[in-house]
C-alpha cells in the first residue's frame, strides 16, 4: 500500500513537471475550467437554496386560494359567495383578501397593495416593504402619493416598513385599510379580490375543492400543494437550465476529446515510447495520463464550488441579480437559505471531472500499446 | 548531502488537501449560516401568515411572475412554440403541468 | 551470457512493404565486457538491440537471458526485466525535453517507487560523476551534444542495470568526444557492468576497449570475435 502511494506520488510528480512544460496553455484551461464549474455550480447553490426556502416559507401559505374567473381571467369574487362557501362541509375561517397592483409611473414599478387589518392602520397611513422604500427614497414618516382610480391622488404616511430580512415576500408590498384600498385600487364593497379558506381536515382538501368548483362553477380553488408545487417547478425548471447547461459542457468535452484523440502530437507519443523504452508499463502511463486529467480537473471542480460557494452564500449571489431581475423595477435583496444537497454536488462532479479525465486517457491508451523500440528508430 | 529540490506533488497534494477540507467545511458553514437565519425565516412564516401570502417577490415585472401561483390559465407558449418571452424572467418560469 | 537461436524478425509481415531484418539468427553473447555490433545501416543491428533490450519480439526462434527463455514472457515481465535488466543509451538520446536534467535522471525510477530522498541523492551522485554538478536543474535541451549523451548515460544507471545497450551512441558525437564516451564505457565495464552496443564508426569497433566483435550483413551473422 505504502509502495502504492509513493508510486502515485511520483507519477504526480511528473504529470506536474510536464504540465508545468506549458505554463501558460495549462493555466488558461485551468481558469476556463474553473469558470465553468463555479457557473455551474453556483446556479445549482442558488436554486436549490431558492427551492427549499420557497418550500419552507409556503408552507405557511392560506389553504385554499379560490378565484373567480370571467372571461377565462381573474375576476373580483362577490360579498355573498362567502356566504355559499360557509355552507360547504369542512370549510372554516372563510375570508376575502382585498389586493390588487398598482403602477407608480415615478419609478415605474408595479407595488402589490394589500390590505391589512392586523396592523391598526388609519385610512391615511400604510405599511410599506423595504425595497420599494429604497427604490422610492422614503423612510417612516415620509409621504408617499398613490393615484387613485378615479382620477384624484392620495397622499400617503408611512408608518412603518416591513423588516428588511423579509424581502424576498415582502420587497413590493404596500399595505393600507381596506376602504383606502377600495379607494385606490378602484374595487367596489361588496367585493373581493379573491377567497381564502381553510379546511378543518387537511386530508379532505381535494374533497372541498371539487365542492367548491361544484358550487360555485365560475371558482377556481388553488391549494396549498399546489402554490408549494409550482415552486417546486419553477426551480425544477431552472434546474433544467443548469441540465442544459451541463449538456453543452459535456458535448464542448467529447469534442475536445475527440480532438485529442485524433491528434495526439508526434511529441507526446515519442514521449510515451521514452518511457516505455525506459522501464515504465502501460499500465504506468496510462495512470500518469490519468493524473493529468485528475489534477486539472480536480483543482478547477474544487476551486469552482468554493467560488461559488463564496459567491452565492456570501456574495449574494451577485452575478445572478441582474438574470433574475428581468425588466423588475424592484428587486429584492435577500440573503439566501444554504442548503446544499450532497447527491447534487456529486452529480456535477461525475459530469465534470470525469469526462475530461477519460479524455485525457483514451487517447493515450492507443499510442501507450505500442512497440517501445520504435524510438530507437 | 544535499537536500533535495521540494517536489512539484507537495504543492499541489497540499492544495488538494485544502480545497477537500474547505469543501466539507462548506456544509458545517451552511448549518452555521442556517443557524442565524432562523429567527429571520420564523418571522417571515409569520408573516406569510398574517398577511396570507401565496408567491416570492422575486420577479415584479409582470404580474403573472409577480403572483406565478395565482396567474391566470394559460398555455405554455401563448403565440407559437419559437416566441420569445416579452420579460425575461418569463424564460425562468416552467409552463404549466397537466394535472395528473 | 545471451543466446539467441533460430531468431528472426519480420516487420510489417504480410504487407507490401514486408521487412526481413534478422534472418536465422544464431548467436552466444558472452556478455562480459564490451561487446560491439558492426554493420551497415540495415544491417540488423537496431533489431537485435532492440530484441536483446526487450524492447520487442522476435517473429520465431528463441531469446534466452541468463538461462531464462524471455522471448516466451508477457509484456508486464519484459517490461519488468527491462526495468531491472538494461538500461538504454538511444542515438538520439531520447531525453524528454521541457524536464530538468536530474528530473530525466530519475525518470526510470518512477514505476519502481524507491525513497524519494535516495534517489535524488543517487541521481545527484551520478550527475556529479559525469561531470553535470552545475547542470542538476537545467532544462535538457539546453545542454550541448556530449553532455546530453552524458545525461542520457546517467538515466541509464539510476536503476543499477547489470547490462548496458547502446544503439549508434556516438553517431552524434565528434572524435573527442566518442574517445571520451568510450573510456566512459571501459570504465563501466571494469565495473562489472556488460555493454552492448552497435556501430558503423571505425573509432569505436576497432578501439582496444572492445573486447567482443560481431559483424553482421543483411539480418545474417557475418563473423564473432
Amino acid at each position: 500500500m505504502n509502495h502504492f502511494f509513493s508510486r502515485q506520488r511520483y507519477l504526480i510528480d511528473y504529470t506536474l513537471a510536464s504540465l508545468l512544460r506549458r505554463k501558460g496553455k495549462h493555466a488558461t484551461l485551468l481558469l476556463i475550467y474553473t469558470l465553468v464549474i463555479a457557473l455551474l455550480a453556483s446556479v445549482m447553490l442558488f436554486t436549490e437554496a431558492l427551492r427549499q426556502e420557497s418550500q419552507l416559507l409556503l408552507s405557511d401559505a392560506p389553504e385554499i386560494v379560490l378565484q373567480r374567473q370571467i372571461a377565462g381571467r381573474h375576476a373580483l369574487v362577490p360579498v355573498d359567495y362567502l356566504e355559499k362557501i360557509g355552507t360547504i362541509r369542512g370549510t372554516h375561517q372563510i375570508e376575502g383578501r382585498l389586493w390588487g397592483y398598482h403602477y407608480d409611473a415615478t419609478i415605474k414599478a408595479n407595488y402589490t397593495v394589500m390590505a391589512s387589518e392586523e396592523h391598526a392602520l388609519t385610512n391615511s397611513e400604510i405599511i410599506i416593504g423595504a425595497t420599494l422604500a429604497r427604490s422610492r427614497g422614503v423612510a417612516v414618516g415620509d409621504m408617499l402619493s398613490l393615484s387613485a382610480a378615479d382620477g384624484g391622488t392620495f397622499v400617503f404616511t408611512i408608518k412603518a416598513l416591513l423588516p428588511s430580512t423579509s424581502e424576498l415576500v415582502s420587497s413590493d408590498l404596500v399595505l393600507m385599510t381596506p376602504h383606502a384600498l377600495r379607494l385606490t385600487l378602484g374595487i367596489p364593497e361588496g367585493f373581493y379580490t379573491d377567497v381564502i379558506i381553510a379546511v378543518r381536515n387537511p386530508r379532505e382538501m381535494q374533497k372541498v375543492a371539487a365542492k367548491l368548483i361544484e358550487r360555485l362553477p365560475d371558482s377556481r380553488p388553488i391549494l396549498r400543494d399546489e402554490i408549494l408545487r409550482t415552486y417546486e417547478a419553477v426551480f425544477a425548471w431552472r434546474q433544467g437550465v443548469v441540465l442544459l447547461l451541463l449538456v453543452t459542457t459535456v458535448l464542448a468535452f467529447i469534442i475536445f476529446a475527440w480532438d485529442r484523440a485524433s491528434g495526439l502530437s508526434a511529441e507526446e507519443r515519442r514521449e510515451i515510447g521514452i518511457l516505455k523504452a525506459v522501464g515504465w508499463e502501460i499500465g504506468d502511463i496510462l495512470q500518469m495520463k490519468f493524473w493529468e486529467g485528475t489534477i486539472i480537473s480536480l483543482s478547477a471542480f474544487l476551486t469552482g464550488y468554493l467560488i461559488a460557494y463564496l459567491h452565492v452564500f456570501y456574495g449574494n449571489a451577485s452575478l445572478f441579480a441582474p438574470v433574475l431581475k428581468g425588466w423588475a423595477t424592484l428587486y429584492p435583496d435577500f440573503r439566501l437559505y444554504p442548503v446544499i444537497d450532497a447527491l447534487q454536488l456529486t452529480t456535477l462532479f461525475c459530469f465534470t471531472v470525469i469526462p475530461y479525465a477519460v479524455a485525457t486517457l483514451v487517447p493515450t491508451w492507443r499510442s501507450a500499446i505500442t512497440d517501445p523500440e520504435e524510438v530507437m528508430r | 548531502m544535499r537536500s533535495s529540490k521540494p517536489r512539484p506533488s507537495t504543492p499541489w497534494l497540499f492544495f488538494l488537501l485544502l480545497g477537500i477540507s474547505f469543501t466539507l467545511l462548506t456544509f458545517a458553514d451552511s448549518l452555521r449560516l442556517r443557524d442565524a437565519m432562523q429567527a429571520d425565516l420564523t418571522a417571515n412564516r409569520q408573516l406569510v401568515r398574517d398577511l396570507a401570502l401565496t408567491d416570492l417577490a422575486l420577479f415584479t415585472d409582470a404580474r403573472y411572475v409577480r403572483h406565478l401561483s395565482q396567474q391566470d390559465n394559460y398555455a405554455a407558449f401563448q403565440d407559437h412554440p419559437m416566441a420569445l418571452e416579452h420579460f425575461p424572467s418569463g424564460s425562468l418560469i416552467m409552463p404549466p403541468q397537466l394535472s395528473p | 551470457m545471451i543466446t539467441l537461436s533460430h531468431v528472426s524478425k519480420i516487420y510489417h509481415q504480410g504487407q507490401p512493404n514486408e521487412l526481413h531484418a534478422l534472418r536465422d539468427l544464431n548467436l552466444t553473447i558472452d556478455a562480459e565486457g564490451i561487446t560491439c555490433l558492426r554493420g551497415a545501416s540495415g544491417s540488423g543491428k537496431t533489431t537485435l538491440l532492440s530484441l536483446i533490450g526487450c524492447l520487442s519480439r522476435p517473429t520465431s526462434g528463441r531469446i534466452a537471458l541468463q538461462g531464462q527463455i524471455i522471448s516466451s514472457f508477457s509484456e508486464r515481465f519484459l517490461t519488468d526485466i527491462r526495468r531491472h535488466t538494461f538500461g538504454f543509451i538511444f542515438q538520439r538520446f531520447n531525453l524528454i525535453s521541457g524536464l530538468s536534467v536530474i528530473d530525466n535522471v530519475m525518470i526510470p525510477a518512477y514505476p519502481i517507487a524507491p525513497d524519494h530522498d535516495l534517489l535524488y541523492a543517487k541521481a545527484t551522485e551520478l550527475l556529479h560523476h559525469f561531470g553535470l554538478a552545475t547542470r542538476l536543474h537545467s532544462r535538457v535541451e539546453w545542454l550541448s551534444g556530449g553532455e546530453s549523451q552524458r545525461v542520457a548515460i546517467c538515466r541509464a544507471l539510476i536503476n543499477d542495470p547489470t547490462i548496458i545497450i547502446a544503439d549508434e551512441p556516438t553517431a552524434n558525437l565528434d572524435s573527442k568526444l566518442t574517445a571520451g564516451f568510450l573510456s566512459l564505457m571501459a570504465e563501466l565495464a571494469k565495473n562489472g557492468k556488460s555493454i552492448i552496443l552497435s556501430s558503423h564508426d571505425p573509432g569505436i569497433y576497432d578501439a582496444q576497449e572492445i573486447n567482443h566483435l560481431i559483424e553482421m550483413r543483411d539480418g545474417r551473422l557475418l563473423s564473432q570475435t
